[in-house]
């Protein structure tokens, strides 16, 4: 075994590691307004279609559950109308590929949400300008039905039982409670629209609370961790985990109405058709959707069976499903039903602003706590596990395996795993995520550093009359530091990257900047925590450069080892 | 004084030492002379408890060496072997008072030791700073005799010290020690495959092939009265590459 050191390379490698690792589930779901190949999506349309002998209807449906059971909806909708042939595109991608597939006729109709639809597809400044948007619809040549019924915007949600007891039902009750402890998404946190507007508009007496990640809260808020959370209004864990969604009295959040979105001129092309699609209009509310929602990721039921009961009028009605587990499955936590995209980035400011935010000091001093306290922990028992494993053939076919498993788990599942088994968010998981990931080099190189020390200079130890002890501390240790520290550096440097992911479980850090940039799909705020972080890596860096000139001995310094032969 | 009693160890089913029982009398240099392979370094590893015996026993000065005795019978054993086997991490200095400052000698008691040591073993105080990789052979190896001596143990167990010198540097230190050993009464147990290192040091030669003792004697004897074709074909072997010089056996030889 060679031992391992820490160079920019492995840096910039664990960076991107865990950038990729820690890119939330939202972020499947964010919009990103690209030109998408058109053509492309045709391609696929053609390829897989066969040739009509009746006019043919194209559903199409962006990636997460609600958007894939909408879809079938309008299919067995469609297909009840018995005028055209009825094909259903399945989670073809985020708005701007739905959009583009929409434009180039690829599909014919797909569900939106006019929050969304009045940002992001038509940019008007003022979402509630229905002259406007008229006029960009048809620009474009599209229209769009009136609301479906249900309203997947953002919502602050309690636990029943202790929304009961505090008689908390609206949000502007909330005021009364100032003790009460929220946990909010990044994305929530960072928006425009989201929690510094919506503290004002309701005078909320809480500071700026940690942000979550949304797959994990509900866990934390059913462990009975946080009080009060954000959550999209449809949400099927709203159900599972038994929350009272609070009423918005003061009409802050704006308005994610579902309509359909269809290409101009199917009224003419398939008019019964149409007219069955339009029959839809007002018939989802709420608490329907988030039932619906709740058959697929909690009951497991295939999203055309969900979409058959609701067309065959047996609409699952709220209460009737089995209530929460502690978490969301893996599964669920990647496709939780958001129902609707990110308007985009919250705001221009510029980098060095957005930088030196005055969070900065804070991040910074969470995230070398983070780094420095789990590297510690990593040493006390990554350096006798390195000594045991040189020492053991056993320990090293144990030891080994076992501290190199724990590096090929995701992030995201070990910390999943650890709230559950810790029943708590924040720091403690997470630092032990971070002392998990440590043990490997540190534990590697321990072992390979004093396994690399002659058999001669080992019997001149023992021939000496210096015991194990003795033996250990002053020459095989010495010996093998550099190995060691190299193998110390690799951890920091790994854990400066991978502490971002610590963000998503309230622990804080630059990955707070990551977080909440990945879900706005904001480059600039991305960059603010991505920055800092790398910087960090490289002190970390020459900090164990500086520290392996102090302690280890001359002669041994660099990659050159000598054990004293000319 | 040193006896073993049907002392033997084989490596993987390998005879290294065939039952040995004997006694190395105290204050004389005995050296373990023979080819590679034949087991005089696995006695010598034995002797200091580097090598487990499979049976047999090791008595030193009335000790029997076991695992409650080692540590106490290595503070009274010096070990020196090839190249000196150095610590590269610690300096000339720190590598001769390794142990005295493990023991918690008294700083003033390590710096005396130090002294009377160096000038023993002619270490320049120049060399006392330096780390082992910046010195030569000929001072490393002064180095590791320093260190051996530092607790002025009464045994000496020398495995091929000089093998890796130069012949100029290995010649003279040879000299240097045989005087050394001489002055200070150790007994010295000394490993080499070399004759001529063997006929100027010692006062006793074991011969030995393949784990036995062949024949045990001077170098006089080994000459006159080789016990085996063994000991004629191995003297021949050496005396050839020196054409000039006489069977007789070299100068310089004790007594």
């Amino acid at each position: 075994m060679r031992p391992v050191r820490g160079t920019p390379v492995a840096l910039l490698l664990a960076l991107v590691l865990a950038l990729a690792q820690g890119v939330p589930p939202a972020c499947a779901v964010v919009a990103a307004p690209t030109a998408v190949p058109a053509a492309e999506v045709a391609a696929a349309a053609a390829a897989t279609g066969p040739a009509p002998a009746r006019p043919v209807l194209v559903i199409g449906s962006k990636r997460f559950t609600e958007s894939y059971i909408l879809g079938e909806i309008l299919r067995r909708t469609a297909e009840a109308a018995g005028e055209a042939q009825v094909r259903h595109e399945q989670g073809l991608g985020n708005t701007g590929i739905v959009q583009a597939a929409l434009v180039s006729g690829s599909i014919d109709v797909y569900v939106e949400y006019s929050g969304t639809l009045a940002r992001e597809i038509l940019r008007m400044e003022d979402p509630s300008d229905a002259v406007a948007m008229a006029r960009g619809l048809q620009q474009r040549g599209l229209a769009a039905s009136r609301p479906l019924g249900f309203n997947n915007t953002y919502a602050l949600a309690m636990p029943q039982a202790l929304a009961a007891r505090l008689g908390v039902s609206r949000i502007s009750d909330l005021a009364a409670h100032p003790s009460l402890r929220l946990g909010l998404t990044q994305e929530f946190i960072g928006r425009a629209d989201g929690w510094g507007g919506l503290r004002a508009r309701y005078a909320l007496p809480f500071g700026t609370p940690r942000g979550i990640e949304h797959g994990l809260k509900f866990g934390a808020v059913a462990a009975g961790q946080l009080d009060v959370i954000d959550v999209y209004s449809t949400d099927a864990a709203i159900e599972r985990h038994g929350l009272r969604v609070l009423e918005d009295d003061r009409g802050y959040f704006p308005r994610y109405d579902a309509v359909l979105l269809y290409r101009a001129g199917l009224e003419r092309r398939l008019p019964r058709t149409h007219a069955a699609l339009l029959a839809l209009e007002g018939r989802l509310d709420d608490a329907t959707m988030r039932a619906l929602n709740a058959r697929a990721e909690v009951g497991g039921e295939a999203f055309a069976a969900v979409a058959a009961r609701f067309v065959a009028g047996t609409i699952p009605g709220p209460g009737t499903l089995p209530a929460s587990a502690a978490l969301p499955s893996p599964g669920a936590m990647q496709d939780t039903g958001t129902g609707r995209d990110a308007p985009g980035s919250a705001a221009g400011r510029s980098l060095p602003g957005t930088l030196f935010d005055q969070d900065f000091l804070r991040l910074t001093v969470e995230h070398l706590v983070l780094v420095f306290a789990s590297l510690g922990l990593s040493v006390l028992a990554g350096v006798p596990l390195g000594i045991w494993c040189a020492g053991s053939a056993a320990a090293r076919r144990w030891v080994l395996p076992a501290v190199g498993l724990v590096q090929t788990v995701p992030s995201l599942a070990l910390l999943a795993f650890l709230i559950t088994l810790y029943a708590r968010i924040g720091m403690l998981p997470a630092l032990t995520a971070l002392f998990l990931y440590g043990l490997l080099p540190i534990v590697r190189n321990t072992c390979a550093g004093l396994e690399a020390i002659p058999q001669s200079l080992r019997d001149s130890a023992r021939a000496l009359g210096l015991p194990r002890r003795a033996r250990l501390l002053r020459v095989e240790l010495p010996l093998a530091l550099g190995a060691i520290l190299a193998g110390i550096q690799t951890s920091a440097v790994i854990n400066v990257g991978t502490a971002t992911i610590a963000a998503f479980i309230g622990a804080g850090g630059y990955g707070e900047r990551i977080a909440t940039g990945l879900a706005l799909n904001d480059g600039t705020l991305l960059l603010a925590g991505a920055l800092p972080a790398a910087t960090l890596a490289l002190l970390v860096q020459g900090l164990f450069t500086l520290m392996e000139e102090r302690l280890v001995a001359p002669p041994l310094r660099g990659t050159a080892r000598s054990s004293g032969g000319t | 004084m040193i006896h073993t009693r049907g002392l033997c160890r084989s490596f993987g089913g390998r005879l290294a030492l065939a039952p040995l029982t004997t006694t190395f009398e105290r204050g004389r240099v005995t050296v373990l002379l023979g080819p590679s392979g034949c087991g005089k370094s696995t006695l010598l590893r034995l002797l200091i408890g580097l090598v487990e015996p499979d049976a047999g026993s090791i008595e030193i000065d009335g000790v029997l060496l076991g695992p409650a005795t080692i540590v106490a019978l290595r503070h009274r054993t010096g070990y020196v072997i090839q190249d000196g086997g150095l610590f590269p991490h610690l300096t000339a200095r720190d590598n001769i008072t390794l142990l005295a400052r493990h023991l918690r000698w008294e700083p003033a008691r390590i710096r005396e030791r130090l002294a009377a040591v160096a000038e023993l073993a002619r270490i320049a105080p120049r060399l006392l700073d330096q780390y082992p990789s910046t010195l030569s052979g000929g001072e490393r190896q002064r180095i590791g005799i320093a260190r051996a001596l530092l607790p002025d143990p009464p045994l000496l167990l020398c495995d091929e010290p000089l093998s890796a010198l130069d012949p100029i540097t290995r010649s003279g230190l040879q000299d240097e020690l045989r005087n050394l050993f001489a002055a200070l009464g150790k007994t010295v147990l000394w490993v080499t495959h070399d004759l001529h290192e063997a006929a100027g040091l010692a006062h006793d030669i074991l011969l030995m092939r393949d784990g036995q003792v062949v024949q045990r004697g001077g170098i006089a004897d080994l000459l006159a009265r080789p016990a085996d074709p063994f000991v004629t074909l191995f003297v021949r072997a050496q005396q050839g590459r020196l054409p000039g010089e006489a069977a007789g056996g070299p100068a310089g030889a004790p007594r």
